[in-house]
């Protein structure tokens, strides 16, 4: 790492830190440069989460594949994994996984290889509070997981970490607001000025996509954590696309309207990859895919070739899943870590802090790669760079300081109780929001009628979502849908896409016809995910959807319930 | 005398049915259940409304309610819920519970005519139950261009229209059948002209939500009461429109087929011979009904007529086990003696064997856009003009290939298909 001149005054422009991205990687540097004195000022173009992020297989395992070539990787996640669960129990969720292994030519000695392997990823397992793995018998597995077929050697069983990973960036956000961070959500980054001569940042330009409003912030430094669209936003400083490469890879997951098995079950696609059908909050999961993508970063979508591929691939454990019902697909690019010009001894790392001013951009940094489970101990180290170029004495104490919500357990059933809502919203509402419950609750014993049901599928009541509205920076009802995944069930929002767009008109005093516009957005898009895995039930709800639609909503172009009906009426 | 079998009992099968014993023919009706019609709103539309909306503006024109077809308006005379206003008049304007004001050709009975109503004051009672939010909703009609075109504006009210323990959470319909006994629904007139009272202002009209009455619309009755109109909003999926036109329905096809046959059709079939007549199977019963002439109104995919049903689902390794349309209907349906089948269309064209997973562009055209309607809503069976798809069946409603999925669509279809079977 080189670090170029001599130290930075904070202070000196209206923020010390431009954060550019607001998926895992920037809001915890944001979060953690707010810890450390640092004045932050973080843009997000689209919403938190919206990339990778958001479209994870929403786990923050112990990277268990490292393990033969690179255990420090290992190693880090697993205790890394431990960090977050410290800071925001209430966010995670345990996943036991399967391997089953079949019968055949050789297959006793894989067996016992895998035995051997995952007894070596048994010794990182205390790191995250993990257990240790466990062999078992044909008979076993079929005790434990049914729908698994064919012929086995037995299968080994292993524990992993589920996280809704939008609920972890919408954490660490608010967070960095709370601890005097500025977040702009909805705001894209449109340039990036340089002094001349020197190059070094001196201020962004940005403009709010919704309102269309511009502004420029001026900063000493700059951080661009935008993953995917890296290249794009170095191009924004002048940088040449290739100083941020990253192979951008899509993965997608496909979205089952239930939880379909007790244990997250490994299989292999038709070209050996692995990939997994998992239980996840509730419903189920199976991904991924990985294709390089260079198509439209802001507009990513599963095809149905690659839902085949996971269903087929799936199916030959568990067969069940091709009778199951898809309620949805999503899909995100992941930036994965791009050979990369000098720093080839690096590549096995999966995340690297790139300093730009060898590329004539001192004080501008792009942060390559990464994953979920090591996203704090990459802003870590992103900002411990940031700590040296500003001579800050301060250490990092992202590991020791509960994110919002993660101080406290709370209870849900007694708040149910107390609330008169449904025990599974409660529990819902804690798991999104942990101690901070609390404040919904107040909510509701201000507003008793704030307790009614918006969306029935997740649940969701109203006064979460009046709660998300004004405290966790949302503009849009997908922005809430990925806060509280609210119209993400089997009915795909068209029971309460319209009522959760006048919510977010009313709290965010936009016109009520441009919420009803959101919500169309909403639906559409929604649609868009849900066709590409079609099957009987969810072809008929979908043909119900539209009616519902066409009766309450009508079917319109962006832009167009707006326009005055003109002389339509007398 | 004819003998006419009718396959569903929703607004089409109803209308087919009605016709047909109109024409003197013997009617039999087969059910398994209730379909789409009981999950519609209360909008009595011919066409979608977004496109005439769209051109009402384009050419700047009033929005005037369209001739209807023939027999119509004596089919919603004899159903009994509907309020059809004649040709030439402006079309009613309804408002929706997702906050927006729509117009329809025609109406539940049991819904406010906004069109009706001069201007001035609408009164919205506050209610606490979900989905119902008075003054957001208030807030979005009045930000609605029809609202401010006609000069409506909506007024959240306090009103105690919630009378028992618990009736925040029953559902709409349930509170609607509550509003069928007359004592309640004075109370609740009562309890109007209290917060009219208090407020000392009365409204020019009022609006509710789905909740007046599931027997018959009594809309006019508490308007009656409080001696100004008074209606409920547009709701779907599970409305207390649907359920009235549902036991309007009933009561109708009471009339004409006093024992309807309860069951799942698995087969319908031309007459084998000279001497046989066309028939129908069912599920688990071993006599074939038999009639003269057939009609379909067996729904399309919401009412579960026609499966989406793609072969990759069903296939056991990486290849379709058969090669098979997309779509199918959820019975089969025999060929005539010349070979002949009836098949499934969509955008004129019939639907083939799908190319790749699910289905040729279903990805794009699933859901409809403005002025294109999607594939989930189009498909049917191929029909001449006459809806007649082979010489001894006719489709009607739903399971029509490119009608809009409308109300009158399906009555219309409904008629012509009772004509030609009793011709």
């Amino acid at each position: 790492m080189r670090s170029t001149g001599a130290p930075l005054a904070r202070g000196v422009a209206e923020v010390d830190v431009v954060v550019i991205g607001g998926g895992v990687n920037g809001v915890g540097v944001a979060r953690d440069a707010a810890m450390r004195g640092l004045k932050v000022a973080l843009f997000e173009r689209n919403d938190l989460a919206f990339g990778a992020s958001g479209n994870s297989s929403g786990m923050i395992h112990g990277g268990a594949r490292y393990l033969t070539y690179d255990p420090h990787v290992t190693e880090d996640s697993c205790r890394d994994s431990g960090h977050i669960q410290a800071i925001a129990p209430h966010l995670l969720f345990r996943i036991p996984f399967l391997m089953p292994v079949r019968a055949g030519v050789a297959r006793n000695i894989y067996f016992n290889l895998l035995d051997a392997f995952f007894e070596t990823y048994d010794r990182y397992q205390p790191l995250k509070r993990g257990k240790p793995h466990a062999v078992l018998t044909p008979d076993e597995v079929r005790t434990l997981e049914p729908g698994i077929a064919g012929e086995l050697v037995g299968a080994m069983s292993w524990d992993e970490w589920g996280i809704d990973g939008a609920r972890l960036c919408v954490a660490n956000a608010v967070d960095a607001r709370e601890r005097g961070g500025r977040v702009f959500v909805g705001h894209t980054v449109e340039a990036i000025e340089r002094r001349e001569g020197t190059g070094e940042p001196v201020a962004v330009r940005y403009r709010d996509r919704y309102t269309g409003k511009g502004g420029r912030l001026t900063t000493t430094a700059i951080v661009n954590a935008t993953g995917a669209w890296s290249p794009v936003t170095a191009s924004l400083g002048g940088m040449l696309p290739a100083h941020s490469r990253v192979r951008p890879g899509k993965g997608i997951h496909v979205v089952y309207d239930r939880r379909l098995s007790n244990y997250a079950i490994s299989a292999s696609a038709i070209d050996g990859r692995q990939i997994f059908v998992e239980p996840w909050q509730n419903m189920t999961i199976v991904g991924t895919t990985d294709d390089d993508y260079y198509g439209d970063l802001d507009n990513v979508r599963a095809t149905s070739e690659e839902v085949r591929y996971l269903v087929q691939g799936v199916a030959r454990v568990f067969p069940e899943i091709r009778a199951a019902r898809i309620i949805g697909t999503y899909a995100g690019v992941r930036p994965t870590l791009h050979a990369f010009g000098k720093n080839e001894e690096d590549l096995s790392r999966d995340h690297q802090v790139v300093d730009h001013a060898p590329h004539g951009a001192p004080n501008m940094y792009s942060m390559i790669g990464g994953k979920l489970a090591s996203y704090r101990l990459f802003a870590q180290e992103m900002v411990d760079v940031l700590a040296l170029r500003f001579d800050l004495g301060a250490h990092c104490t992202t590991h020791v300081t509960a994110l919002p919500g993660g101080d406290r357990v709370i209870d849900p059933l007694p708040l149910a109780e107390r609330t008169g809502i449904d025990a599974v919203a409660a529990r819902r509402i804690v798991y999104r929001h942990g101690a901070r419950a609390d404040r919904i609750e107040e909510r509701i014993h201000k507003r008793p009628r704030e307790a009614v049901t918006v969306c029935v599928c997740e649940p969701v009541i109203e006064a979460e979502i009046r709660y998300v509205v004004q405290n966790e920076q949302p503009r849009t009802v997908a922005d809430v849908a990925r806060r509280t995944r609210l119209g993400l069930g089997a009915c795909g929002g068209m029971r309460c896409a319209a009522r959760c767009g006048q919510i977010v008109a009313e709290e965010l005093h936009l016109a009520p016809q441009e919420g009803m516009r959101q919500a169309m957005r909403f639906l559409v898009r929604q649609s868009q995910t849900r066709v590409v895995g079609l099957g009987p039930e969810q072809a008929r709800q979908e043909a119900l959807a539209i009616a519902v639609v066409r009766a309450e909503l009508g079917i319109v172009d962006d832009g167009e319930a707006s326009e005055a009906p003109g002389s339509a009426t007398a | 005398m004819r003998t006419v079998l009718v396959i569903g009992d929703g607004v089409a099968g109803t209308a087919a049915a009605w016709r047909a014993a109109q024409g003197g023919a013997r009617v039999k009706l087969v059910s398994a259940g209730a379909g789409a019609s009981v999950l519609g709103s209360g909008a009595v539309d011919d066409a979608p409304w977004e496109g005439l909306v769209r051109a009402a503006v384009t050419l700047g024109t009033e929005l005037r309610a369209r001739p209807l077809g023939e027999g119509v308006a004596a089919f919603a005379e004899a159903l009994g819920v509907w309020r059809l206003p004649p040709e030439g008049e402006p079309m009613p304007l309804l408002a929706t519970m997702a906050g927006r004001l729509r117009p329809a050709r025609g109406h539940d009975r049991g819904l406010l005519d906004l069109a009706a109503i001069p201007g001035g004051t609408i009164a919205v009672p506050r209610a606490d139950r979900a989905g119902w939010d008075a003054d957001s909703l208030a807030a979005a009609w009045n930000d609605d261009p029809f609202a401010r075109r006609r000069e409506l504006r909506f007024v959240a009210i306090d009103v105690a229209l919630l009378r028992f323990a618990g009736e925040q959470r029953i559902g709409d319909v349930d509170l609607a059948e509550r509003h069928d006994d007359p004592a309640r629904l004075s109370w609740l007139a009562a309890r109007f002209r209290d917060a009219f009272a208090q407020s000392r202002q009365t409204p020019s009209a009022v609006i509710v939500g789905p909740w007046l009455g599931l027997d018959a619309p009594r809309a006019e009755a508490l308007g009656g009461l409080l001696g100004l109109p008074a209606g409920e909003a547009l709701a779907s999926a599970g409305s207390a429109a649907g359920m009235r036109l549902s036991r309007a329905q009933a009561r109708l096809l009471a009339a004409i087929v006093p024992t309807p046959i309860r069951g799942r059709v698995t087969q319908v079939m031309p007459a084998e011979d000279d001497h046989d007549r066309p028939s129908i199977a069912l599920l688990d019963q071993t006599a074939r009904v038999r009639a003269d002439r057939i009609v379909l109104a067996c729904g399309g995919l919401v009412g579960g007529g026609i499966v989406y049903d793609p072969p990759e689902i069903h296939a056991g390794a990486d290849m379709p086990e058969r090669d098979a349309p997309s779509f199918r209907l959820s019975f089969e349906l025999g060929a005539t003696p010349d070979g002949e089948r009836p098949y499934l269309a969509s955008g004129g064209a019939r639907i083939g064997v799908a190319s790749s997973m699910f289905g040729p562009d279903l990805d794009l055209t699933a859901w409809p856009t403005p002025g294109r309607a999607g594939v989930l809503e189009t498909v049917g069976i191929a029909c001449d003009e006459e809806g007649v798809a082979a010489p001894y069946l006719a489709v009607a409603g739903d399971a029509v290939a490119d009608r809009p999925r409308t109300v009158l669509a399906a009555v219309s279809s409904g008629l012509r298909a009772g004509a030609w079977a009793v011709r």
